[in-house]
């Protein structure tokens, strides 16, 4: 494979880490008009998909084969309940457990090791008929009592605590031995979404996490269809063909295909994409849309690999932190989402062709999606936005304490990788052109840009300003903005009359009790129509009070080589195609065509 | 006396490890953020209930001075905690992963030590030579070249260019045998040679051509040796000296320079585990991690000084 010179030395400064990250702002109760903008009916296909088609199947399936993996990172731990995940780590956990449930790609959820379900009336109870049959690695049987037991690490463990308590979960029950009870202590119509999350979807074996907490990690025992041979941290991690497998493919065949998986944290981008068109791997996964453009290059100077891309709702941008004034009115947010280039920002990201740009939490191919909202976000508009600025300057009453004409202060931080630094750089130009803004721009690790918006606990009031961000994912959006929009602080929550009810990831610090309304009752009906309404309704009060930046929506990729088969197309157990994008590929139907 | 002036380096041995620990530990404590934040998903942290009982798990309520010494005192009974993020236990990541770490330190020594000598003394016999001056033009480029552009010139060129070495990975001797195993070492090393390399090569040709320059070696050319014997026997030992003291300098300085090296090549070392500690705020896994590379430092460091005392009778004398 060829690669410029050129390719080199920009490769040389591509060994920055990991994730963009994202933000999320603040608000208060504010006055602008919404925009007057032609409604577009709910549901409409937006232009502009860059998604990989899914197709089914086509050439004949082979048993046996190894299949490399180039990963991004290391797994922080296998075990599902405790360890933090994220797309690397899922990778594996997913090929050695299986999930309750999956989703498809339409968004929807679908069966996997639960064949089906129903809610009672009021959406508080959730009963799961199983898979019978289905055998861990260790020989156990999975059977509802598994799911009891597993219940009782989940309810402690440090990564499923907080999805039980948001899911509202109190109790998971035996009802015989496939038929197994979720009961919850508020209704919630998407609660099956919260399964296909691994913290609480994924199934492990609870006797062998009891007998040997840490030491699962190293040796986890599921269902999936690959079972741990060999975990050297850091190098190779190997799992090989589970032998019983309960899955079949639609001819009878049983599944995985594959004798073997061999995952490589290979976390130098340049080098993963290297390591692929050397064939020292066989697959390689991204979130990095320069990595994405490197690929589809290497791919035009005829590269022998498949390009499957994939953007979700995940979106990134930026947010405002409305405990940090001037960004506590609702002026200067505006004023400066305004004065957001995106196509400038998304060419600086190296999206340009790559990422769709975002105009809410929803990419325009989900169903969640709503032209209305689209329309009323604040496009890029200089003018308007430095006229709200100037507005915002010149009143005597401004919320800063700074005198009438004085330029306002704002803090614009991402993590330091190089493209958010050229996005930030765009932005910090943008805003600074307009005269009035002195821009105080900030990089910390991501780690730190994290805490820096969580803030400290038990009050988790971040002191951000304008942060980089990323949100929202495929799963149903009560998952993230139910817990995003609750009060931010245990006072507010007590204000009207929600005592208890807290969460530190409304990274905003903005409250509204509307908007906290409509998304109880989103969780009240199942009715997809009204749900629509309901989540658009948001969104069109986000777009007015606490309207991010936002850039594109996050672009994954898998490049595979070519004669790898079956992870495009990959189908549940009732025959429908499954989703989630590249970032977690499913394995468990892949198989070398030649 | 020898007695004496061993026992002094001892407890400014002891001193050092001391500071570097403590100094540890402080720049560690100043990270900004509390590790509970790096320990829970951002999800999880609805919960303060179970924020409270893994801080009270951890011991983070103590004082820092509490868990200072309490993490020294394990430390000197071996025991350098246990990894907040992944449970586990650092001096088991130490032990897993230091292995290839030195390995790569002291492939890179070797090659660096392997072409240095030779070329540094021919330099010097043939000072200011065509030859020796573009060595010296080879050795500043080298010189001025980091390590990890290097590698990523090295991965170019071997894997993708002509698909001789793999990219990225690690064969472990035990696993797949020592051919196999120098296939995935060879780049990283040779990209972290390639300063000691130049380094060490200009530095025995300027010793050696002081050297070349003594009454002795001038006495040994009028008795008629042979020029290498002259090279090898009478100016090589003096001059490698030096060398020996900066090779051991630099062996300490390359356990923590493969870090930047280990992660472009993918490979399960200290600098790895380092790197991913830094980036999920495992405060254990870098309080112990950089713990053990500054003493390895310090301690190569005390070997060299050692080593000098047993070279050089002088000093002894001092």
């Amino acid at each position: 494979m060829k690669k410029s010179w050129l390719q080199i030395i920009a490769s040389l400064f591509a060994f920055a880490l990991i994730a963009a990250a994202c933000g999320g702002s603040d608000s208060t109760e504010t006055a602008t008009t919404e925009a007057e903008e032609e409604v577009i009916e709910s549901g409409t296909e937006a232009e502009g998909d860059v998604d990989t088609e899914v197709e089914e199947v086509a050439e004949q399936s082979n048993y046996g084969g190894d299949l490399i993996v180039g990963l991004e990172a290391e797994a922080t731990g296998l075990r599902p309940w405790e360890d933090a995940c994220s797309s690397p780590c899922l990778t594996m956990v997913v090929a050695v457990h299986d999930l309750l449930v999956q989703i498809r790609t339409d968004g929807t959820i679908g069966p996997w090791l639960a064949t089906s379900w129903e809610a009672n009336d009021t959406f508080t109870e959730w009963t799961f008929q199983l898979e019978e049959g289905v055998t861990f690695h260790n020989g156990s049987a999975f059977t509802a009592q598994t799911l009891v037991d597993m219940f009782e690490l989940q309810k402690v463990g440090a990564s499923a605590a907080g999805i039980v308590t948001a899911a509202g979960l109190q109790e998971v029950v035996a009802v015989d031995d496939y038929t197994v009870k979720y009961v919850l202590g508020q209704a919630h119509s998407a609660f099956p979404s919260f399964l296909v999350q691994t913290p609480l979807g994924a199934v492990f074996d609870p006797d062998a996490a009891n007998a040997d907490f840490d030491g699962y990690s190293m040796n986890p025992i599921g269902t999936g269809p690959f079972m741990m041979d060999k975990r050297d941290l850091d190098n190779e991690t190997i799992v090989v063909r589970n032998p019983n497998y309960w899955m079949s493919d639609a001819d009878g065949n049983q599944l995985p295909y594959l004798d073997s998986v061999t995952f490589r944290p290979i976390p130098d981008e340049g080098t993963r994409l290297d390591s692929l068109l050397s064939g020292t791997t066989h697959a390689m996964q991204t979130l990095r849309q320069g990595t994405i453009r490197d690929a589809r290059s290497s791919k035009a100077d005829g590269a022998d690999i498949v390009l499957l891309e994939f953007q979700g709702n995940n979106v990134g941008g930026g947010m405002y932190n409305l405990n940090n004034p001037p960004l506590d009115d609702v002026r200067v947010r505006k004023g400066l989402t305004h004065m957001n280039n995106q196509e400038a920002v998304i060419e600086a990201l190296g999206g340009t062709g790559i990422s769709l740009p975002g105009s809410q939490w929803f990419s325009p191919d989900s169903p969640w999606y709503s032209e209305k909202v689209a329309a009323a976000w604040p496009n890029f508009d200089l003018a308007a936005g430095k006229a709200l600025i100037e507005e915002y300057v010149n009143d005597p009453e401004r919320s800063d304490g700074r005198a009438v004409g004085e330029n306002i202060e704002v803090e614009l931080s991402c993590p330091p990788d190089p493209t958010l630094i050229a996005a930030m750089q765009v932005i910090e130009q943008l805003w600074s052109s307009s005269g009035l803004i002195d821009v105080n721009m900030t990089n910390y690790d991501q780690q730190t840009h994290i805490g820096y918006a969580l803030g400290a606990p038990p009050d988790f009031q971040g002191s951000h300003g304008a942060h980089c961000w990323r949100w929202s994912s495929d799963n149903d959006p009560s998952t993230e903005l139910n817990r995003q929009m609750a009060p931010h602080t245990l006072d507010v929550a007590a204000a009207y009359g929600l005592d208890g009810i807290f969460t530190p990831t409304n990274f905003f610090n903005w409250f509204d009790i509307e908007v906290f309304g409509w998304l109880v009752a989103a969780i009240g009906t199942a009715n997809f129509e009204e749900r629509y309404a309901l989540y658009e309704m948001v969104m069109m009060r986000i777009a007015r009070d606490i309207p991010m930046w936002y850039s594109g929506h996050t672009a994954t990729m898998l490049a595979i080589e070519s004669g790898v088969e079956g992870i495009n197309g990959w189908v549940l157990p009732d025959g429908t195609f499954g989703g989630q994008g590249w970032a977690v590929p499913q394995l468990n139907q892949a198989f070398w065509s030649n | 006396m020898l007695g004496k002036v061993i026992a002094l380096r001892m407890v400014r041995l002891i001193a050092t490890l001391f500071a570097v620990s403590l100094i540890t530990f402080l720049m560690v404590e100043q990270l900004p953020g509390d590790p509970i934040l790096a320990i829970l998903p951002p999800e999880a942290l609805d919960d303060l209930e179970n924020i409270e009982r893994i801080r009270k798990e951890l011991r983070l309520d103590d004082s820092v001075v509490t868990r200072y010494f309490r993490w020294v005192g394990d430390a000197l009974q071996g025991d350098l905690g246990k990894s907040y993020i992944t449970d586990q236990p650092v001096s088991d990541a130490i032990k897993d992963r230091i292995p290839v770490t030195l390995e790569l330190a002291f492939l890179a020594t070797f090659l660096a030590a392997l072409l240095a000598v030779p070329i540094g003394a021919f330099c010097a016999y043939r000072e200011g030579s065509r030859v020796d001056r573009i060595m010296s033009g080879i050795t500043t480029t080298a010189l001025s070249i980091p390590g990890f552009v290097a590698g990523i010139f090295f991965i170019w060129l071997f894997t993708l260019k002509f698909n001789w070495l793999p990219s990225t990975g690690w064969n472990r001797i035990s696993d797949k045998g020592l051919i196999a195993n120098l296939k995935t070492a060879i780049l990283p090393a040779a990209s972290l040679a390639l300063a000691p390399l130049a380094i060490n090569a200009r530095l025995i040709r300027a010793d050696m051509i002081g050297t070349l320059k003594e009454d002795y070696v001038l006495s040994a050319r009028a008795k008629g040796l042979r020029d290498r014997y002259i090279l090898m026997r009478h100016a090589l030992r003096p001059s490698s000296l030096t060398a020996v003291t900066v090779f051991a300098l630099q062996f300490g300085g390359l356990i923590g320079g493969t870090v930047v090296i280990e992660t472009i090549f993918a490979l399960p070392g200290l600098g790895t585990r380092l790197i991913s500690g830094i980036y999920q705020r495992d405060v254990m896994m870098i309080q112990g991690i950089t713990l053990f590379i500054a003493s390895v430092y310090v301690i190569v460091n005390a070997a060299a000084d050692f080593l000098y005392l047993a070279l050089d009778p002088r000093i002894r004398r001092r």
